[in-house]
């Protein structure tokens, strides 16, 4: 499975909520897929622009949920 | 929920093959409770006297821990989501809303919560139990104006069989209908 595709996996469960950033990378390090924050953020920003999730900011934290086509993406 | 097909179990696998069978159990709980990998090496050795690896375990946890979190995780956030849902009207602006329930999901599955968000979210909580409070109070006022009125026709119609038999059955009404309210 490429990082995308771990990323969704970590997120789906939540549906409709979502993971903040470092709940969601202790998520994947204990899935056996972890990755740099940089790395997830790189990767967060590439499935928001195809659709498959939702990035929140705000002065405090950032979240993340994914959306039905990140759903649909997984389930393929 | 996305339904995964499960993936096979290698036949050569000393977790798998614990010996008596309920150890697998007993290893999958020790991990879902939060046993570090050292400490489940540990009781493996001491209760099954079998040695294994970090990777193995990591394997063991995704094909039986894993999917057992992800149901927990599901079903938390649906009952995060119902909670929120059986309030009701609500006069929350969306970004106040969204705030409720991303934090009841995340104080429901044990997340740490920042302090900023936990001090906005019981703020809203009180704010929403005053508002309760307040309508509650408020139909209290009402009840206690028409029993005042009653009151006062009961002393009117002293005297007039007729009359305080009516207003005794009007009461009775009144009472039963404060009851289930």
């Amino acid at each position: 499975m490429n990082p995308e595709l771990h990323i969704l996996a970590a997120l789906a469960p939540c549906h409709p909520r979502g993971l903040r950033e470092p709940v969601l990378n202790a998520e994947l390090r204990v899935r056996g897929t972890p990755m740099s924050l940089s790395d997830q953020r790189r990767h967060c920003a590439t499935l928001e622009s195809k659709g498959h999730v939702i990035v929140t900011a705000t002065e405090d934290f950032t979240l993340i949920k994914i959306t039905a086509e990140g759903l649909a993406r997984l389930a393929e | 929920m996305i339904r995964k097909r499960k993936r096979k179990v290698r036949g050569d696998s000393k977790l798998h093959n614990l010996k008596p069978e309920s150890r697998v159990m007993e290893l999958r709980d020790l991990l879902l409770s939060g046993a570090t990998y050292k400490e489940a090496k540990k009781w493996l050795w001491e209760t099954c006297q079998v040695t294994t690896t970090g990777d193995a375990l990591g394997r063991f946890w995704a094909l039986e821990c894993q999917p057992i979190k992800d149901e927990e995780l599901s079903l938390t956030a649906a009952v995060a989501e119902g909670m929120i849902d059986r309030i009701g009207a609500v006069d929350w602006d969306a970004a106040t809303e969204e705030l409720m329930r991303q934090t009841t999901f995340e104080l429901l599955s044990g997340q740490q919560v920042d302090g900023k968000t936990k001090v906005a979210y019981i703020r809203e909580w009180n704010k929403l139990r005053g508002q309760k409070d307040a309508a509650a109070k408020a139909a209290d006022l009402a009840r206690s104006k028409e029993e005042a009125g009653i009151d006062a026709l009961v002393e009117a119609a002293k005297g007039d069989k007729e009359a305080e038999e009516l207003l005794r059955k009007l009461n009775e009404r009144l009472k039963k209908k404060g009851g289930a309210d």
